[in-house]
């Protein structure tokens, strides 16, 4: 490694998100404590540094006594998951559908624009608790509700994005040499809307770690004894006077998660673009 | 074999290209028709090259884009080789498009930027024909040698070349697959004055090295002039005036053709050239001037102008003029 190329290297948003993944990766060999074990004789514990804090829980402990670390790093496994699997189910059915509609354009584009706008117009809070009382709370519900929620974006954004690509001089050329629709949106369209797609994935990425916690909150999402973020800020908005540590070290860790795809998001747009490369 | 066969290579007839502009989405009420090509004939013979020239707006691209089953025709015919082609769908469009390529103006825009050279190159013979990866490295390294480029160059992306050499890269492509017809839609108005006259040149050799027929598009009259034997002078989606170049060049009938070509700079810079100037812009083709559509800036209108459309007139040496001043009856008023 060259120091230009470690200049160059993403170091802010990988050491935010490293521990994240290397948590939600081998989560069960990291726990300190066991995150479901209930110890009723040390409730709200506070943080190992602070007067009465115990080292044997780093974090402290939440109502039950739980290892607060060890609830997080276990949040991490399930947020990580849930927000992963929803953003790229959900930028799967909207890159294709908005390619589709802003190439072919005509009634194809009224259609997937027009149920678009009728998602756009379904508050997502409102889409969820119908979608947890079909389906009953949990993780299903939460993809399900991600999925749903931002498939519309990506299909908006990549539909804008695919209408101006399809006036490009290499398109035309493209069907002048006899190249399929699909070829066309495959080698032409898609490998061009590449950086877009990704600086999206980033952002959505971010948000939907936002509405799972959300989710989990209004209690339509993880439930209690499983941990996720989202659920250890509801558990703990309760004790936010007395025990401020058990939603804080939750928030900040999405706060975290959430500027890291960002700044990764930046970062490959950027690495992404065969002219910006060379320099 | 195609030196045998008789006829043009290409002949449009009429071709027409009008869009319908709707005034609400609901509500299909049309608000008025562009004309943006109307009526268009030319021909364009086996290993000639036709030059369309005019302003901006004058239908010219459109043209380009009918030509190459871009756009469909609203009207007229275009014949290849003996073939219709203006409806051609499937095969046959699929096989027209093998013998006809392009180059346009544009040599940024017309490479894709996430393609490597060789795939740029060699996309017309992949998607046409089965050929094994081994065949088609070799048929884009004898192109882009053809072309003047160096084949070791075939892994790197567009944006390393400069302007000149992806305008060379846009023609090994359009040349892979051998056709027979290049359009070429102001292929070196982007370029620079030095960059130009080796593409032209490199244009030219290839044509004669592969007798190929060009239409060449261009706003530019002396890259029209040097590189053409027919010309055709596009207004406002009609030929004004078509034939032979030296006939265009040396001895142009139509005001417009006159006006045009008095504004080309002269040969020598203290030259000086009697500049027929023109006043007010090209009117919009949504509601062109009735009669010819020449009169509302022709400096020798006439009120016979307006009220019919001149007819086509034949002169000598095959050259075709629209414009009652070529009409002797009309001139002195019989």
């Amino acid at each position: 490694m060259t120091w230009r190329s470690l200049r160059r290297f993403p170091w802010i948003p990988v050491l935010l998100l490293a521990p994240v993944v290397i948590c939600g990766i081998a989560g069960p060999l990291l726990y300190p404590h066991d995150p479901t074990v209930v110890n009723l004789l040390a409730p709200r514990k506070p943080p190992a540094w602070l007067a009465g804090g115990d080292p044997a829980f780093l974090l402290g402990t939440d109502h039950f006594g739980r290892d607060l670390l060890s609830r997080l790093i276990e949040g991490a496994r399930v947020t990580l998951m849930v927000a992963v699997l929803g953003v790229v189910v959900a930028a799967v059915i909207g890159i294709t559908a908005g390619m589709v509609a802003g190439y072919f354009g005509g009634w194809i584009d009224n259609v997937v624009m027009r149920i678009v706008d009728v998602k756009m117009s379904i508050p997502t809070i409102l889409l969820t608790i119908l979608i947890g009382s079909a389906f009953g709370g949990g993780l299903v519900t939460i993809i399900c509700s991600i999925i749903f929620v931002f498939w519309a974006d990506y299909a908006r954004v990549i539909r804008g994005e695919t209408l101006s690509l399809r006036e490009r001089g290499y398109v035309a050329l493209a069907k002048v040499a006899n190249c399929s629709h699909v070829r066309i949106l495959l080698r032409h369209i898609l490998p061009n809307l590449f950086a877009t797609c990704m600086v999206l994935f980033s952002l959505q990425l971010g948000r939907a770690l936002i509405v799972e916690a959300a989710i989990t909150f209004i209690g339509l999402g993880i439930q209690p004894p499983a941990s996720a973020w989202g659920l250890l800020i509801a558990e703990g908005r309760n004790y936010l006077a007395t025990a401020w540590w058990i939603p804080t070290f939750a928030g900040l860790a999405i706060t975290m998660t959430v500027l890291g795809t960002n700044l990764l998001g930046d970062w490959l747009r950027d690495a992404l673009d065969p002219k910006l490369r060379q320099l | 074999m195609s030196t045998i066969t008789p006829g043009p290579l290409l002949a449009v007839e009429k071709l027409q290209k009008h869009y319908a502009q709707s005034r609400s989405m609901f509500l299909r009420t049309q608000a008025g028709v562009v004309k943006a090509v109307d009526g268009v004939s030319f021909q364009v013979p086996v290993g000639a090259t036709l030059g369309l020239v005019g302003e901006s707006g004058c239908g010219k691209s459109t043209t380009a884009r009918l030509l190459l089953r871009l756009e469909d025709p609203t009207g007229g015919r275009i014949q290849f080789d003996g073939k219709d082609v203006h409806g051609a769908v499937g095969p046959a469009l699929r096989d027209y498009r093998t013998n006809v390529q392009a180059v346009f103006q544009d040599p940024y825009s017309s490479l894709n930027p996430r393609m490597r050279v060789a795939g740029i190159i060699g996309e017309p013979l992949s998607a046409n024909r089965a050929i094994s990866a081994g065949e088609l490295r070799d048929a884009v390294a004898e192109v882009m040698q053809t072309v003047g480029l160096n084949p070791q160059s075939a892994q790197r992306f567009p944006h390393e070349f400069s302007g000149g050499q992806r305008q060379r890269i846009a023609i090994a492509r359009s040349l892979i697959l051998r056709p027979r017809l290049l359009v070429l839609d102001e292929p070196v108005s982007a370029l620079d004055v030095s960059i130009r006259a080796q593409i032209l040149n490199l244009l030219m050799d290839l044509q004669e090295q592969f007798g190929l027929s060009y239409l060449l598009i261009s706003h530019d009259l002396d890259v029209i002039a040097e590189m053409c034997n027919e010309i055709a002078v596009m207004y406002l989606g009609q030929i004004a005036e078509i034939g032979p170049a030296a006939e265009i060049v040396d001895n142009p009938r139509h005001p417009y053709t006159q006006a045009l070509f008095s504004a080309r700079l002269p040969a020598h810079p203290d030259g000086v050239s009697a500049r027929i100037r023109l006043t007010g812009d090209i009117p919009s083709p949504l509601n062109p001037p009735s009669g010819c559509r020449f009169r509302t800036r022709c400096p020798q209108v006439m009120p016979v102008c307006a009220e019919r459309v001149p007819p086509v007139t034949h002169l000598p040496n095959g050259h075709l003029a629209s414009c009652h001043l070529l009409n002797e009856s009309v001139v002195l008023g019989v």
